[in-house]
């Protein structure tokens, strides 16, 4: 399978908006694809699509060779999609290891009759579930924070608990919606690092969208360029270089 | 730890030895007692739904009835002693909890309110007119009083401990169940929805395990209430009823299962206490809901105060790396 | 027969509409639903009771008093417990508005008792018969009040600026209140507004059934709420619309079906509407942006 998320022609309408127009794109496993494009281009509504907050008008979407179209955002968590959001969606009122705990599947699939009933073995189980949230949440260097209210870190912190929340769930395909926004240039050189890093120890394909050109090139493997909603270029950072058509997005066309 | 141990080994006794004192003084304040355990299951069953799963559910005095009817018609139709009618009761309650919150539960915060409001008035509509059932306005008299070993419950010095067995049963099983990762589900649904979704959590699961976690123990509430007054009536669960016990959620603290005690308690004793503004009580708790919204929404002892490390006691019994 | 069920069921109807419009702007401008907004109602009734029988004022006069003393309360609600909630979790006015309620009804019972009161006026009790069809005087009272009112708001809110600046708030809180209209000024207006209809209705059903009490405006305020939905929550033709519809079918399912269960059936409607479509029937889809 080369192949872990592919969508074809897909598009969707809000009313008479065509947001997203006919997009082609395929993540590759192993790699790490970014999208680029202007501001509303279409980059987080295809993140929507591809999590099932919003269902194509038409096209289709395949995760893993399997056509995903009417499954329901949880679902798609279960079969390996995770995503951040690009406004800063936390569980303000918990604690940040209670917001990566929430995430991991066995927590929240959780059974009634065993946590009323269970008591030896269900400690041992969620002891174990905590360990694991406890080590992603190092990864992104949040473990000395567990205790903390999540409303109140700082906002480079809670877009790395977006991300150790993402890993929590077990997924093999990563959403990261701008993760850094935000950040001064050398917590992005760090992000870039702990970005490559997750993808190899959890064996991550990862989709990014950034504005951050610098950034965009020393991480992806690939590049998608997408205005007003269609994909107008995809390519290795050379190829989008020096695609005319993306230069004419970025920098307007010729004057006549 | 220890100081902890202690206090709660106080309360406990006092709580055992209460009807001793209570009887010598006076019976109306056992009955009291033993409604603020009545009001107490009650608030805590309606807790599950509003505090932590963030439902807002206006028609809860009529999974009560539910609860009262069922286990009223069971034991005097049936002959069914009431320690297989109340557990019975409890799961008519909770299925009816399931089946009325299924087809609306997609509906947001005020909506939802005007339809659970709704629904709690066609039961009590239903209570009144289905005569050949529930003989209407006249109700179901003679309920029996539960007999243990062939004793049967005569004073209510009996109902007061049985109360206490439910209440703390009550307790103990929707503390496990709201320190947990369904707990921590229904709090994720309760604040962001979309997000939840996004993590894998199906929101519509927890709300209408909430609903039916919440009516069950209304239902346990109402057998309780059923045998214990020996007769049933539309009277006790009105609308204005179901506001009383969202108020005890309110003042208690939502997502916070003391709370729901002290608000019942509240709710229950300050009126008798307060007798003399008695004609005024509705007016004083209208008054008291809107006072609370303003300056204490979290309750008196709501959620700032619950422990940090939600999931599970000891689940973090190591030290953190 | 049937034409009698029907201009039965159009004053029902009109009754209804003018309560939901209180529900449907307040619903557009903060999008909260008020729920003592009935209770309201109930008290204009009742202001209309004390006008006529204490200040023996004579019913013109209790109308506009009425009105103006239920417009005054509504505005005074919104401002004590109302917008002090305004950055708060969505649920906690809706509790608020419940706590508003409670009171409300309580402290009818205790200025009134909680018996019925026959309305102190013999308007309203003349006939007239056209062919096998009869209005009473009331009904016809009920048609032209509620058309001129309600006509009269479809103007003020399209044709004046300050109608104008109310439509705006209603669209956007936010962008209204940075292009210099003063949105808490509107936001009372609303509620002001409404209350006043609410006002109306409430005299007009007091004459209508010759009864006024307190747990009155309980079923009329679901039914409105009913109404405003059903015609579209937040648009001001929705709820004429809805009001009427929800009058007609209620009247004519209570002569041909049950009476008793009456207000099952409104009830029914509001949950079909809510599940099938929401938006009402001439609301506008709602779209999410995440």
């Amino acid at each position: 399978m080369d192949h872990i998320l592919e969508l074809q022609k897909v598009s969707v309408k809000f009313g008479g908006l065509v947001a997203v127009n006919q997009v082609d794109l395929t993540v590759r496993r192993g790699e790490i694809l970014s999208i680029i494009g202007p501001n509303g281009a279409g980059k987080t509504t295809l993140f929507n699509l591809m999590t099932g907050i919003y269902q194509p008008t038409s096209g289709t979407i395949l995760f893993k060779n399997k056509v995903i179209n009417k499954l329901k955002p949880y679902q798609r968590v279960d079969l390996g999609i995770a995503r951040t959001f690009q406004n800063t969606r936390l569980l303000k009122n918990m604690t940040v290891l209670e917001n990566v705990l929430v995430s991991h599947a066995q927590c929240n699939k959780e059974g009634l009759f065993e946590s009323i009933f269970s008591f030896g073995s269900i400690q041992r189980k969620r002891a174990a579930i905590v360990e694991e949230c406890i080590e992603k949440l190092a990864v992104v260097g949040l473990a000395h924070k567990l205790d903390v209210l999540a409303g109140s870190l700082p906002y480079g912190e809670q877009r790395l608990l977006e991300i150790a929340r993402g890993l929590a769930t077990g997924c093999e395909l990563l959403l990261l919606d701008e993760p850094a926004a935000g950040m001064n240039q050398a917590e992005k050189v760090q992000l870039v690092d702990k970005i490559k890093q997750l993808s190899k120890q959890y064996q991550i394909n990862i989709l990014l969208i950034e504005h951050d050109i610098a950034m965009i090139m020393e991480i992806s493997d690939r590049i998608a360029v997408l205005h007003y909603g269609q994909k107008i270029a995809e390519g290795t950072a050379a190829q989008i270089q020096n695609d005319p058509n993306v230069i004419s997005a970025y920098l307007g066309g010729e004057v006549d | 730890m220890n100081k902890k141990a202690a206090v709660g080994s106080a309360i406990a006794i006092l709580l055992l030895i209460l009807p001793l004192f209570l009887s010598q003084i006076n019976d109306l304040w056992m009955h009291v007692v033993i409604m603020i355990g009545v009001f107490s299951i009650l608030s805590m069953g309606l807790n599950v739904i509003i505090g932590y799963a963030g439902q807002f559910a206006l028609g809860h005095a009529a999974f009560y009835g539910i609860g009262a009817y069922a286990a009223a018609l069971l034991m005097l139709h049936l002959d069914i002693s009431f320690w297989l009618a109340l557990p019975a009761a409890a799961m008519i309650a909770g299925l009816f909890g399931f089946l009325l919150a299924t087809p609306v539960i997609r509906l947001r915060g005020d909506y939802l309110g005007i339809v659970t409001l709704g629904f709690g008035e066609i039961v009590r509509l239903i209570f009144v007119n289905w005569v050949d059932v529930t003989r209407g306005p006249m109700g179901l008299p003679g309920v029996p009083a539960p007999s243990l070993f062939g004793y049967t419950f005569t004073g209510k010095t009996e109902f007061y401990y049985l109360i206490l067995v439910l209440v703390v049963i009550t307790y103990l099983v929707v503390n496990r169940i709201v320190h947990s990762g369904i707990g921590l589900s229904m709090l994720a649904t309760r604040e962001d929805e979309t997000l939840a979704a996004s993590i894998g959590i199906r929101p519509n699961k927890f709300k209408l395990l909430a609903f039916t976690v919440g009516a069950f123990f209304a239902g346990i509430a109402g057998a309780f209430w059923a045998s214990y007054i020996s007769y049933v009536s539309p009277d006790a669960f009105k609308y204005l009823d179901s506001v009383n016990i969202l108020a005890m959620v309110i003042l208690g603290g939502s997502a916070s299962l003391p709370g729901s005690i002290l608000g019942a308690a509240i709710l229950v004793a300050g009126p008798e206490l307060l007798r003399y503004v008695n004609e005024y009580r509705m007016l004083l708790l209208g008054l008291a809901i809107v006072l609370m919204m303003i300056f204490k929404p979290a309750g008196f002892w709501g959620e700032k105060h619950r422990k940090i490390n939600f999931y599970g006691s000891g689940a973090r019994k190591g030290d953190v790396k | 027969m049937l034409l009698q069920q029907l201009i039965n069921g159009l004053s029902i109807g009109m009754i209804y509409a003018l309560i939901a419009l209180g529900y449907t702007m307040v619903y557009g401008i903060l999008k909260i639903v008020n729920f003592a907004h009935g209770d309201i109602y109930m008290m204009g009734s009742f202001f209309g009771l004390f006008f006529m029988k204490e200040l023996h004022m004579p019913l013109y006069l209790a109308f506009i008093f009425s009105a103006v003393s239920a417009a005054i309360l509504g505005m005074i609600i919104e401002r004590t417990a109302y917008r002090p909630l305004r950055k708060a979790d969505r649920i906690v006015p809706l509790i608020s508005a419940l706590g508003v309620s409670t009171f409300l009804i309580s402290l009818a019972q205790l200025l009134w008792g909680t018996e019925m009161h026959p309305f102190p006026t013999a308007f309203g009790s003349k006939t007239y018969a056209v062919g096998s069809v009869t209005f009473s005087e009331i009904q016809i009272l009920i048609f032209i009040l509620s058309f001129v009112l309600m006509f009269g708001l479809h103007l003020f809110v399209t044709r004046t600026k300050v109608g104008t600046a109310l439509r705006a708030t209603s669209m956007n809180l936010t962008n209204a209140a940075l292009m210099g209209i003063n949105t808490n000024r509107m936001i009372s207006l609303t509620f002001g507004l409404g209350s006043a209809l609410a006002a109306v209705a409430g005299i007009l059903v007091g004459i209508y059934y010759n009864a006024v009490y307190p747990n009155m405006g309980y079923m009329a305020g679901i039914n409105a709420f009913t109404a405003a939905v059903l015609g579209g929550i937040g648009s001001i033709p929705g709820a004429m619309l809805g009001g009427v519809l929800l009058g007609l079918v209620e009247t004519l399912a209570g002569a041909y079906i049950s009476t008793q269960y009456k207000g099952v059936i409104s009830f029914s409607i509001l949950i079909i509407v809510l599940l099938i479509r929401p938006s009402g029937i001439l609301g506008k889809k709602d779209i999410n942006k995440v």
